[in-house]
């Protein structure tokens, strides 16, 4: 008696301890597969914004001043596969007298930015640097003088 | 004996729990997220080439933009180009307009692009400057320049003559001088000599003074160093049409 008796602790044993491990051992699977995929997620969120950075193509087009309405318009072109957000940023003796944000270009389109020199209006022979800023932080710029 | 025996065989049980675990973590997780992360590294490399490319064929994009007077108020657009790679035309810009096209300008070729109304007024001066925006972003200007309206006749910058020499050597070790001539039948005469060069020379005879017409172009080699005589390797008569076709005429010669 005392000897079949003897076997059932091991059984209960061999039992509990394969509970615990099914226990720990699925929540560590759980916690695994979780965090693989916001580990994946997140990888591939960050190539794809890298990659949209390095996609980003776009050049200052044409510049002209209207000294009538006091606005200088800068043509920006969007050559690149995906659509920039940018910021136009004009600069006259390396301060920064007026700027234009948030001109949304679509993919192989031209915007024009319009900005405003009323309150500051630019003379002639005055030499302006544009530059413009995308959110993806790619930059492009140019020189030009007031004719 | 067969109590131990059954004991011992459980003994196993939770080890072999605990591998079926790690190895179900590791290919419903692990090897998941890799192969996920090993696609998105394949598109970005893909990307990167492709971008690579894009960006030297607009390395390599060389146009020549000109721009003359059609009919009494149109400016025609020609595009030559001087590239291996086809060229889509974005935009034509005459002064603060943009005109949208679409025009392909195969390798090596020239086309139209086209013929576009401008606001001329008779006794107004007017100055036209055009230029045109590649699919990739280039931006090529209209190669004479400015065009002029006086009022009642177009002028232009620039008329003049490009000869380009591509040699690939010969002679003494490769080397040698070009002279290049061009004549017209009355005052123009102007002859220009490379030093010596190995390769590919180009000479620009600006023509503006004495106006379209035609004129001949001839080119001699003098091969070796200091001795050997000029010998004519090719002659053209070309014609500037200008205002009716391109204020600068391109000679090729090998």
């Amino acid at each position: 008696m005392s000897v079949k008796r003897r076997a059932l602790s091991p059984v209960i044993a061999t039992v509990i301890l394969s509970g615990v491990v099914l226990a720990v051992g699925g929540a560590i699977w759980s916690y695994s597969l979780g965090a693989a995929t916001v580990t994946a997620d997140s990888y591939i969120s960050d190539t794809m914004a890298l990659l949209y950075e390095l996609q980003e193509r776009f050049d200052v087009e044409h510049i002209v001043y209207d000294s009538t309405n006091l606005s200088l318009k800068v043509w920006v072109y969007n050559y690149g596969e995906v659509n920039v957000t940018v910021d136009v940023y004009v600069t006259l003796n390396a301060t920064v007298v007026e700027s234009s944000d948030n001109h949304l270009i679509p993919a192989y389109n031209t915007t024009k930015v319009k900005i405003d020199f009323s309150a500051n209006p630019l003379q002639s022979q005055d030499q302006v640097a544009v530059k413009v800023y995308s959110r993806r932080q790619n930059v492009a710029y140019q020189t030009y003088y007031v004719p | 004996m067969r109590i131990r025996r059954i004991m011992y065989r459980r003994k196993g049980v939770s080890t072999i729990l605990g591998t079926l675990i790690f190895i179900g973590i590791l290919f419903s997780a692990v090897i998941p997220m890799m192969l996920t992360m090993k696609q998105a590294d394949i598109i970005m490399e893909r990307e990167k080439l492709d971008l690579q490319r894009a960006d030297d064929e607009r390395s390599r994009e060389v146009l020549d933009v000109y721009a003359y007077p059609k009919g009494s108020d149109h400016l025609e657009v020609l595009v030559e180009s001087r590239c291996e790679v086809p060229a889509t035309i974005a935009h034509i810009w005459i002064n603060n307009t943009m005109h949208e096209t679409s025009v392909v300008v195969d390798a090596m070729d020239e086309t139209v692009v086209g013929n576009y109304s401008v606001n001329l007024s008779p006794g107004v001066n007017s100055t036209f400057r055009v230029k045109a925006t590649t699919s990739r972003g280039n931006v090529f200007e209209n190669l004479a320049g400015d065009i002029k309206y006086d009022g009642s006749d177009w002028e232009t910058e620039t008329l003049g003559i490009y000869v380009v020499i591509d040699s690939e050597g010969g002679g003494f070790w490769g080397f040698g001088r070009y002279r290049c001539t061009v004549t017209n039948s009355t005052t123009y005469y102007k002859q220009e000599e490379s030093s010596i060069t190995f390769g590919s020379c180009s000479f620009f005879f600006d023509v503006t003074a004495c106006g379209s017409g035609d004129f001949h172009v001839e080119v001699e080699k003098k091969s070796g160093w200091f001795w050997g005589s000029w010998n004519t390797v090719y002659e053209e008569d070309v014609e500037i049409t200008w205002p009716n076709g391109a204020p600068v005429i391109w000679v090729f010669t090998t």
